[in-house]
């Protein structure tokens, strides 16, 4: 009888060592997640349009493919313009090198807000940053600008 | 003999055909990929103006460095440094890296729409010939708006 309640005994300390170590490693990888964004640049009036933006990195820990980089592109009066007005291209950049680029996307419907995801793949472990480039129609052709570069973070 | 003219007459016509057809479809693929002079990208209106930096350059006489010390794309570097595909580090051109400018709205939701599989540029060794993977310059059409 003693012999069983010691293993009972032995199994109620395997669990509540397994949830510990499980609480541990919870908070640990939420710790490790991070999310930087750039302060927010303005392009002036294009074509009757003011136009905000700004770039932002995610990273989740060392290497995830989670990892990624946003560029927005948006009308600080918050109207919309036509379908094609604005764009943006969100560069994922690792130690310095160019990762991960989406290209222009462009709204394709009327909308104030515009906002790609560079995240196609893993890069690996470094210090990423996000560093896109937004594009605006001025009526005669696109105006190109770089966004605002975020801050860095590890990931 | 007449016969051997007319082989060599249509074999000749073949060549050609085929030739401007390569040329043509060559010159479509490259077009949409080195306009890089049409584009200028500019620093944000009010951004405090960094000084152009002093690119290093290669045994080719050829300009390298990171994009994110660029301060406009009418001075970047000829050669980019980028991490391939196959996670390689390397570089590709400038010159290659800026699509073409829509002329108008309704052609850029166009050519976004007609974008399906990606866009896809060289990426060399420092010494810019050396080809050693790819690199992707577009992911397939797609947008948050």
């Amino acid at each position: 009888m003693r012999k069983m309640s010691g293993v009972l005994e032995g199994c109620r300390r395997t669990i509540l060592v397994g949830l510990v170590c499980g609480g541990f490693l919870g908070v640990a990888s939420v710790a490790l997640a991070a999310t930087a964004y750039s302060a927010y640049g303005y392009t002036g009036t294009v074509n009757g349009h003011d136009y905000g933006t700004r770039s932002i990195v995610y990273t989740q820990q060392p290497g995830s493919p989670s990892d990624w980089a946003g560029t927005t592109v948006y009308t600080t009066g918050g109207e919309n313009v036509g379908a094609g007005w604005m764009a943006a291209d969100a560069r994922k950049f690792k130690n310095g090198s160019l990762c991960d680029e989406t290209g222009y996307l462009y709204n394709s419907i009327s909308t104030n807000w515009e906002e790609p995801i560079a995240e196609a793949r893993a890069c690996g472990s470094g210090t990423y940053y996000s560093y896109g480039l937004i594009a605006v129609w001025n009526g005669n052709g696109y105006n190109y600008y770089y966004s605002q570069k975020s801050p860095s973070l590890n990931g | 003999m007449m016969l051997n003219k007319r082989r060599l007459a249509i074999g000749a016509s073949a060549a050609v055909m085929g030739f401007a057809v390569v040329g043509a479809v060559t010159a479509i693929a490259t077009g949409s990929l080195t306009n890089g002079d049409q584009v200028v990208i500019h620093q944000l209106p009010g951004t405090a103006q960094s000084a152009t930096p002093g690119w290093p350059t290669n045994a080719n006489g050829q300009t390298y460095g990171s994009l994110l010390k660029s301060t406009s794309s009418a001075t970047d570097p000829d050669l980019v440094q980028v991490i391939a595909t196959n996670s390689e580090a390397g570089y590709v051109y400038s010159s290659q890296l800026n699509q073409a400018a829509p002329s108008s709205p309704a052609a850029a939701v166009a050519q976004q729409a007609a974008n399906t599989t990606g866009q896809f540029i060289p990426v060399y060794a420092q010494d810019g010939t050396t080809v050693i993977g790819q690199f992707e310059v577009s992911e397939p059409g797609s947008d948050a708006g």
